[in-house]
């Protein structure tokens, strides 16, 4: 061990050990993975699908504003924890679920909750309330308002379609104002409905029991068109 | 300060001894690496990048699905139930009083041929119809334009199957067959039903 | 155990050779350390902040940089990038000159590296404040900063490698493996990553993958040589006795080297289960060097008799080797999957980053610059202030870890039972948080008390510079 060139191939032997094992074999492992063609009860033909231009534009939103420091995006199987309750989960995660992510935002840490399935629990105008004021719908919430994606404005001869509408009486704004979300915090709604994982893929398929886990009544629209029922 | 100050003194280079590793040491690593091959044994999915957790090896994930198409297909017909029947005829297939008739039991869906809920599904209902000795009289949408024929048939194959029902598979080709015969739509009660064949 | 032979005293440096080797590193070291010193100062400030933001999110709501999303990876990056390479590299350097006994090769390329550095790093942080991060941790800087700061260490790399390789003839001692570890971990891991990461695509969670790992291996492995090679260092040299056995620390190196660099992917993760058992493995196998390298210390300092004119550095050395072990074995028992089922995602994770960051290696860093910088510029600290700073930063960190610990391990225990809503669980965690911002006001004092010192100490210099200059022209 006195010989410089000896240590310095020690080093490159050890670190290659590492990069062999977790950078370049998972990645001739799955490097070309495409999207799954086995779906289980099969909903649709592939999964997952690539996403609508606002949510690609607002997975940008989500990382300039360092989301993931506070949010996860990864549902872990029963024997973690209780995820699949407490997020209204189908199944856990797998490495599907990210394919078409870019970047992907798993997280180290649940400041707040997980977001992985958050497009199954909230609707767009809840979500947009819960960026304007989270401690509305949450009091005790440590998340900080995102003020700088709104905007507010005079009413100028119509109000805006866009304008938020469930704004609390303490938030609403002046008589003559109205409080529109700018496109920024349009694109990062679209991108947090996107996140869904509501597919049975064959590597994850659904648990022993006959009912699925969530039920007609936990998400906001089926996913089908159908006619409300009389 | 000048550089001679006592407490600016350096004193000499750092050396080191040479005692050799002990062995309980080198045996540690060794009992880690004997428990580490039955740890991956265990639990690296024989390196297969199709495991995922909570599963351990791919034999696993094959035990848990479908292992038929008759069986993925009733899973794909319950699904759709859940996310779309339900709302009316409820999971338990037990309807309600001013919303959906029962199917389990129904004396229509267990009927041998398949063809009068076909046409119900396909163009709704309304009007007076009998199930169970109970009289209904409540409209049902028609839900030719929401579901393929893949998907009708295995809904109906899923509550011909599940509630104690006992009816037989519903295929495809009937539903299409179905589709095709053109009627007004919604039917108008179970006197236009009992006017359809069976099959 | 075979015991070892007496070690012999360590010889008394060459009179003529040491002040021409302080001379050749003065400049570039000074720069490195007081850089350093002031990102230290930014990076626990931020921190600060950040912590604050945590329980008063509605205070400037209408900012977009004081987010919390934005200020922690900001302060994140400021410490790493900002305070601990460039430390580190100040530390390497002299060790390397000290133990070759040579003077630094190419101070101008150091001094080059320094400033693309500083620049970079500047750059960096104000970017991700701008909203320019890139979402990995401990890699969150746009992505056109990248080029520039691997550049800037190149530039700074080749200095050390050279005078490495100018050293006398003579056996290597523990610390120049460790050096010569950090140096080249760093350029590889720091180009795998920017290249993966910030300049290729690669599917799906094969990037989450390559971000852990890299945040790992900056932590534990290159952090981890590092602050060794200092303490392997100075503990020997101050208390006069030889490190007990270089080839156990020989063994704890390539243990280290090896198997620390597996660690950082957890179980559960949408990752396919073999990468995060073989991680968990790795993770295992670590407790190996840290048995090595904490007998080896023990044995060297076995009967050592306290001395009551110690230099202050090696309080500073015991206390990061203590924080090495604590935080090394946490991050072991937080592998395992039961544990990890429990803590992981939550604070437990983020207080051992914390405690190897601000405990082990900050320490290990204040024990090498309050060593050098006083024979560099042949002027002493102010006492009191070189007190203050041990003590605040120690209660700093102590109150930081063992907060968010147990908050992390309450936080999830509590979010094990499906029936308590994570709104709950965060408003009980919250307290936990509440001191931990102590903590983190604790630390900045401390940061900022030991600017203070080194102002004296510069102070101090200059105005001996300037009486000398006066009796010159007098």
């Amino acid at each position: 061990m006195n010989s410089g060139p000896l240590v310095f191939l020690g080093l490159l032997i050890t670190m290659a050990v590492s990069w062999i094992t977790f950078i370049m074999g998972p990645q001739l492992q799955m490097g070309t993975m495409q999207p799954a063609t086995n779906v289980v009860s099969a909903l649709q033909e592939r999964y997952p699908n690539p996403y609508e231009g606002e949510a690609n534009q607002g997975s940008s939103v989500y990382r300039a504003n360092g989301c993931v420091v506070c949010h996860s995006q990864q549902i872990r199987a029963r024997e973690f924890g209780p995820d699949l309750t407490r997020f209204l989960a189908i199944r856990p995660s797998t490495a599907y679920d990210y394919l078409y992510d870019q970047p992907v935002f798993l997280g180290d840490q649940r400041i707040g909750p997980d977001l992985a399935t958050v497009g199954t629990r909230y609707n767009r105008d809840a979500l947009l309330l819960k960026l304007y004021d989270p401690q509305f719908s949450a009091p005790g919430s440590v998340m900080p308002p995102y003020r700088c994606l709104f905007q507010t404005r005079k009413i100028e001869f119509n109000p805006s379609p866009d304008a938020m509408t469930n704004l609390p009486a303490n938030l609403a704004p002046p008589e003559g104002y109205e409080v529109v979300p700018t496109s920024k915090a349009q694109q990062l709604v679209s991108y947090l409905l996107s996140r869904r994982q509501s597919t049975y893929i064959y590597y994850a398929p659904p648990p022993p029991t006959n009912k699925p886990a969530a039920s007609a009544n936990a998400t906001n629209a089926p996913a089908t068109n159908a006619p409300a029922a009389k | 300060m000048k550089p001679t100050d006592p407490k600016l003194k350096s004193g000499g280079e750092p050396t080191a001894g040479f005692s050799t590793v002990p062995i309980w040491l080198v045996l540690l690593c060794g009992g880690i690496f004997f428990w580490g091959q039955f740890y991956l044994d265990n639990n690296a999915g024989g390196f297969d990048d199709r495991v995922y957790a909570p599963f351990h090896s791919w034999d696993e994930i094959v035990a848990n699905n479908p292992v038929s198409p008759e069986e993925e297909f009733r899973r794909l017909g319950e699904a759709k139930f859940h996310q779309t029947c339900e709302l009316c005829h409820q999971a338990t297939g037990l309807g309600q009083e001013g919303k959906a008739p029962p199917l389990a039991g129904s004396e229509w869906v267990n009927a041998t041929g398949a063809n009068r809920i076909e046409h119900i599904v396909l163009n709704g209902l309304t009007g007076n119809i009998t199930v169970k000795g109970q009289q209904w009289n409540l409209t049902m949408p028609p839900w030719r334009d929401n579901f393929s024929d893949k998907e009708i048939a295995a809904i109906l194959t899923y509550v011909r199957s599940s509630f104690g029902n006992h009816g037989a598979a519903v295929t495809p080709e009937t539903v299409a067959k179905a589709r095709a015969d053109v009627h007004p739509s919604p039917m108008g009660g179970e006197d236009e039903l009992k006017r359809l064949p069976e099959q | 155990m075979t015991a070892t032979p007496t070690a012999p005293a360590p010889a008394a440096a060459p009179a003529s050779e040491s002040p021409g080797i302080e001379a050749s590193c003065r400049g570039p070291l000074l720069n490195l350390f007081l850089s350093a010193v002031c990102w230290l100062v930014i990076a626990s400030g931020l921190s600060l902040f950040a912590s604050i933001k945590l329980h008063a999110p509605t205070l400037f709501a209408g900012l977009a940089w004081t987010s919390y999303g934005r200020l922690r990876p900001a302060a994140l990056d400021a410490f790493l990038y900002g305070f601990a390479v460039q430390a580190g590299f100040g530390a390497a350097i002299w060790i390397i000159c000290r133990l070759g006994q040579t003077r630094l090769v190419a101070p101008l390329t150091l001094f080059l590296g320094h400033a693309f550095w500083s620049i970079a790093v500047f750059l960096g942080v104000a970017g991700v404040l701008a909203g320019g991060g890139s979402g990995y941790p401990a890699l969150e800087m746009p992505s056109w900063i990248a080029p520039l700061l691997f550049a800037a260490y190149v530039l700074m790399a080749i200095p050390a490698v050279l005078t490495f390789h100018a050293r006398r003839p003579g056996p290597l001692y523990p610390s120049q493996w460790f050096i010569l570890g950090a140096i080249f971990w760093f350029a590889w891991i720091f180009s795998t990553a920017a290249l993966v990461l910030l300049y290729g695509a690669p599917r799906g969670v094969l990037q989450a993958s390559a971000s852990w790992w890299f945040a790992n291996n900056f932590s534990q492995v290159f952090l981890g040589f590092a602050g060794l090679a200092s303490v392997l260092y100075f503990i020997p040299k101050l208390t006069g006795r030889a490190l007990y056995s270089s080839h156990w620390a020989a063994f704890a190196f390539w243990m280290l080297a090896l198997f620390g660099s597996w660690s950082g992917l957890s179980e559960g993760s949408p990752l396919p289960v073999w990468m995060s058992s073989m991680s968990v493995i790795g993770t295992i196998f670590t407790i190996v060097p840290v048995i090595a390298i904490t007998m080896a210390l023990v044995y060297t300092l076995r009967g050592q008799p306290e001395h009551a004119d110690e230099d202050p550095s090696l309080r500073f050395c015991y206390v990061a080797a203590s924080f090495w072990v604590i935080a090394s074995v946490q991050l072991i028992v937080g592998a395992l999957p039961k544990v990890n089922s429990l803590v992981g995602l939550t604070w437990f994770g983020y207080a051992q980053r914390e405690l190897q960051y601000y405990g082990f290696f900050a320490f290990s860093m204040f024990a090498a610059i309050y060593y050098i910088v006083p024979r560099l510029l042949n002027s002493w600290w102010c006492p009191r202030l070189l007190k203050a700073q041990f003590w605040l930063a120690i209660l700093g960190v102590l109150t930081l870890y063992i907060s968010l610990l147990l908050g992390g391990v309450a936080q999830g225990v509590l979010l094990s039972a499906a029936d308590n809503s994570f709104l709950e669980v965060l408003r009980t965690t919250m307290t936990a948080v509440r001191i931990s911002t102590i903590g983190d006001l604790l630390i900045f004092a401390s940061a900022v008390v030991f600017l203070a010192n080194f102002g004296k100490v510069f102070f101090e210099s200059g105005q001996r510079v300037r009486a000398q200059i006066m009796e010159r022209i007098s």
